[in-house]
C-alpha cells in the first residue's frame, strides 16, 4: 500500500468536512479522488457500488421505521404519553424532569432516530419545563439526552445499519438495547435529581388522582402498547426487523385514522415526503460510505489500521477503553452511518482478536454514537434542541456536560458488562 | 403551474413510491404468515423502489438544506469567505454527482443494450436510472438553492 493513499483519502475527507461539505458528499469525493489517483478501480463502480448499497431488503427497515414514527408522532402519542408520565412521577422532586426521562424511554421503543425523539417531545416538554421554573439550557439538553436513548432502545435505525455493516443479527441486537438503553436512562435519573432535585426555583406538579391516573393510562394505552408489538414479534421470532417495521406502519396508520383520529387523509402526502427526505439523507450517507468503505477494504488500509490498533489495544479492557475512545472522539465530528462504515472495517478484526461478542460490541458502539449525538460541534440532538428551545449551540454545549458525563459511566458498565447486553437474547426463539 | 410541478417532482414521486412500498411490503408479510404463501417473487421489486427513494429523496433533501455538515468553521467565516466556500461546495458537489450521472449512464446503456430483466420481468436499467437521474436532479437543486441564496432569499 503506498503510504500516500490513507494521507489523501482522511486528508480530502476532514478538508471537505471543514469546509462544510455534506458529509456524504464529502465521503463521496475523497473516495473518488483515491480511486481516480491510485487506480482501484474503474470508475463505473461508484454509480454500481452506491446503486447496491442502497438496493437491499434488509435496510428498508430504515423508511419503514422512520415512517412509522413519523406516522405515530403525529396521532399526538407523544402528548399522551407526557400526560400519563406527568400524572404519575411529576408530583416527586425534579418531577418533569423525571416525565422526560421516562417518556424518552418509552418513546424510543417507537421511534428508531435521536433527533426525531428530540424533535417530537422537546416540543411539548422543553417549553413545559421552562414554564415550571426549569432552567432553559439544562432543561433542552436534558431533552437531548433523552432523544439518543432513541437510537439505543429498538427499533433503531442506527442498530440495523450496525447489522448490516458487521453482519450481525438485527433481531438480537434489538432485543440486546433494551436493558443498556434503561441503564442510559437511569444515569439521566441520578443527573435530573442532582440538578433538579434541591432547585427551589421549580414549583412541583400536583399530585394525580387515582381517577386522573386511569385516565390518562387509557389515553395513551395505544402509544404503550406500540413497542410491545413491534419487539414482541421480534422477540417471539415471528418478524424480522423488516417486517415488523410494515407492521409499525400498519399499526400507525390504524390508530391515527381510526381509533385516535388525529390522521386526516391530507396529511399523508406530507407524512411520505417528509420520511422519503429523511430517507434520502440517511440513505445518501449509506451509500457514499459504503464506498468509502470499500476503498478502506480494498486499498489495505483498513487492515494496516486493524493491524496497529491491535498492537496497542493488548488486552481486553485496554481495547474496550481503547474504541471506546476513539468512538467518542469521532462522534463529535462525525454522524453514527459515517463512523459504522468509516470505523467497522477496522474495528472487526480487532474486535474478533480480542473475543468480544459481536451483537455485544454493537450495543457499545451505538450508545457511543448515542452520546455523539449530543457532544459538539456535531451533535444532531443539539441542534434540535436548541432550535426548539431559541439558545445557541454554545449555551447548549456548556449545559449538556452532566448528561454526556453520566451517559458515559454508563458506557463504562454497558462495555464491562457484556451480559447487560446479552441476558434477555439468550431467550429468543 | 408548471413551476410548482418542477419544484415538487421528487416529492410527488417519493409519496407514491413509499405507498407502494409499504402497501407491497405489508401484503408480503400477510401472505407469508396468514395464508403461509411466500409472495417472495416480489422481494426483489420493493427494495429497487427503494433505490429511487434513496436518489429522489437525496435531491429533494438539497431544497430543504437537510443534508449533515460540519458548520464549525464555517460559521466563523466572514461573508465574503463563506460566498467563495460556497461556490467551492457547489462546485465540488457539482462534480462529484455529474460523475456519478455520467458514469451511471454509461452502465445504463449496457443494461438496456444487453435487455437485462429482473425476475419480475421489468428491464434492469429501470433500477440502475435512479443514480444517475436522482444525481442529475441533486446538482439541479444545489444550483437551484445557491442561486437563492446569492439572491439573498
Amino acid at each position: 500500500m503506498d503510504p500516500l493513499l490513507p494521507v489523501l483519502l482522511f486528508g480530502s475527507f476532514g478538508l471537505l468536512l471543514l469546509l462544510h461539505f455534506p458529509i456524504a458528499a464529502a465521503l463521496g469525493i475523497s473516495s473518488v479522488l483515491v480511486i481516480a489517483v491510485f487506480d482501484l478501480a474503474p470508475l463505473e463502480l461508484v454509480p454500481q457500488q452506491l446503486l447496491s448499497a442502497t438496493d437491499s431488503w434488509t435496510l428498508l427497515a430504515v423508511p419503514f421505521f422512520i415512517l412509522a414514527g413519523n406516522l405515530l408522532a403525529k396521532t399526538a402519542i407523544s402528548e399522551r404519553l407526557v400526560r400519563l408520565a406527568r400524572v404519575v412521577v411529576g408530583q416527586f422532586p425534579a418531577g418533569l424532569a423525571m416525565v422526560a426521562v421516562i417518556v424518552s424511554i418509552f418513546f424510543a421503543g417507537i421511534s428508531g432516530s435521536g433527533p426525531a425523539d428530540t424533535a417530537a417531545l422537546g416540543a411539548i416538554l422543553i417549553p413545559g419545563m421552562v414554564a415550571a421554573g426549569y432552567d432553559k439550557r439544562s432543561a433542552a439538553a436534558l431533552m437531548a439526552a433523552g432523544g439518543g436513548i432513541g437510537i439505543i432502545i429498538p427499533p433503531s435505525i442506527a442498530l440495523v445499519i450496525y447489522g448490516v455493516v458487521a453482519n450481525a443479527s438485527i433481531s438480537k441486537l434489538f432485543i440486546a438495547g433494551i436493558l443498556p438503553g434503561a441503564l442510559v436512562g437511569l444515569s439521566l435519573f441520578v443527573v435530573s435529581y442532582l440538578l433538579f432535585g434541591k432547585d427551589p426555583d421549580i414549583r412541583p406538579e400536583k399530585r394525580g388522582s387515582l381517577r386522573e391516573i386511569g385516565a390518562a393510562l387509557r389515553d395513551a394505552a395505544w402509544g404503550l402498547l406500540a413497542p410491545l408489538i413491534i419487539l414482541g414479534g421480534i422477540y417471539g421470532g415471528v418478524f424480522t426487523a423488516t417486517e415488523a417495521a410494515t407492521v409499525a406502519v400498519v399499526y400507525g396508520v390504524i390508530v391515527g385514522f381510526f381509533i385516535h383520529r388525529d390522521l386526516a387523509l391530507s396529511d399523508l402526502p406530507g407524512i411520505l415526503v417528509d420520511t422519503g427526505i429523511t430517507t434520502g439523507v440517511v440513505m445518501l450517507l449509506v451509500c457514499t460510505a459504503s464506498l468509502f468503505a470499500w476503498v478502506l477494504n480494498t486499498s489495505g488500509v483498513a487492515a494496516a489500521a486493524a493491524t496497529g490498533l491491535m498492537r496497542l489495544a493488548t488486552g481486553k479492557i485496554v481495547g474496550l477503553l481503547l474504541i471506546n475512545a476513539v468512538l467518542l472522539v469521532a462522534g463529535c465530528f462525525m454522524d453514527a452511518i459515517s463512523i459504522f462504515y468509516i470505523l467497522l472495517p477496522i474495528l472487526l478484526p480487532v474486535v474478533k482478536a480480542l473475543g468480544l461478542d459481536l451483537v455485544h460490541f454493537g450495543i457499545v458502539m451505538t450508545v457511543n454514537m448515542a452520546i455523539g449525538q449530543i457532544t459538539p460541534p456535531v451533535g444532531v440532538n443539539l441542534f434540535v434542541a436548541c432550535g426548539i428551545a431559541r439558545i445557541s449551540m454554545k449555551e447548549i454545549s456548556r449545559a449538556v456536560l452532566p448528561m454526556v458525563a453520566a451517559q458515559a459511566a454508563a458506557l463504562l458498565v454497558i462495555s464491562f458488562w457484556p451480559d447487560l447486553s446479552l441476558f434477555l437474547t439468550r431467550f429468543m426463539r | 403551474m408548471i413551476r410548482k410541478v418542477w419544484d415538487n417532482i421528487e416529492e410527488g414521486a417519493l409519496c407514491l413510491l413509499l405507498f407502494f412500498m409499504v402497501t407491497i411490503t405489508f401484503v408480503t408479510v400477510v401472505t407469508r404468515y396468514v395464508f403461509d404463501l411466500p409472495l417472495s417473487y416480489i422481494d426483489q421489486l420493493v427494495p429497487n423502489m427503494f433505490v429511487w427513494v434513496t436518489f429522489l429523496g437525496a435531491s429533494a433533501a438539497v431544497k430543504r438544506r437537510a443534508h449533515l455538515g460540519l458548520s464549525l468553521l464555517y460559521d466563523l467565516f466572514p461573508a465574503g469567505g463563506r460566498a467563495v466556500v460556497d461556490a467551492l461546495i457547489l462546485l465540488g458537489c457539482g462534480a462529484f454527482f455529474l460523475g456519478t450521472a455520467w458514469f451511471g449512464l454509461k452502465i445504463v446503456s449496457l443494461q438496456m443494450e444487453n435487455r437485462l430483466t429482473t425476475s419480475l420481468g421489468y428491464p434492469s436499467w429501470f433500477v440502475g436510472l435512479a443514480v444517475p437521474v436522482g444525481s442529475a436532479l441533486f446538482v439541479v437543486r444545489a444550483v437551484e438553492a445557491w442561486a437563492r441564496h446569492r439572491r439573498g432569499a
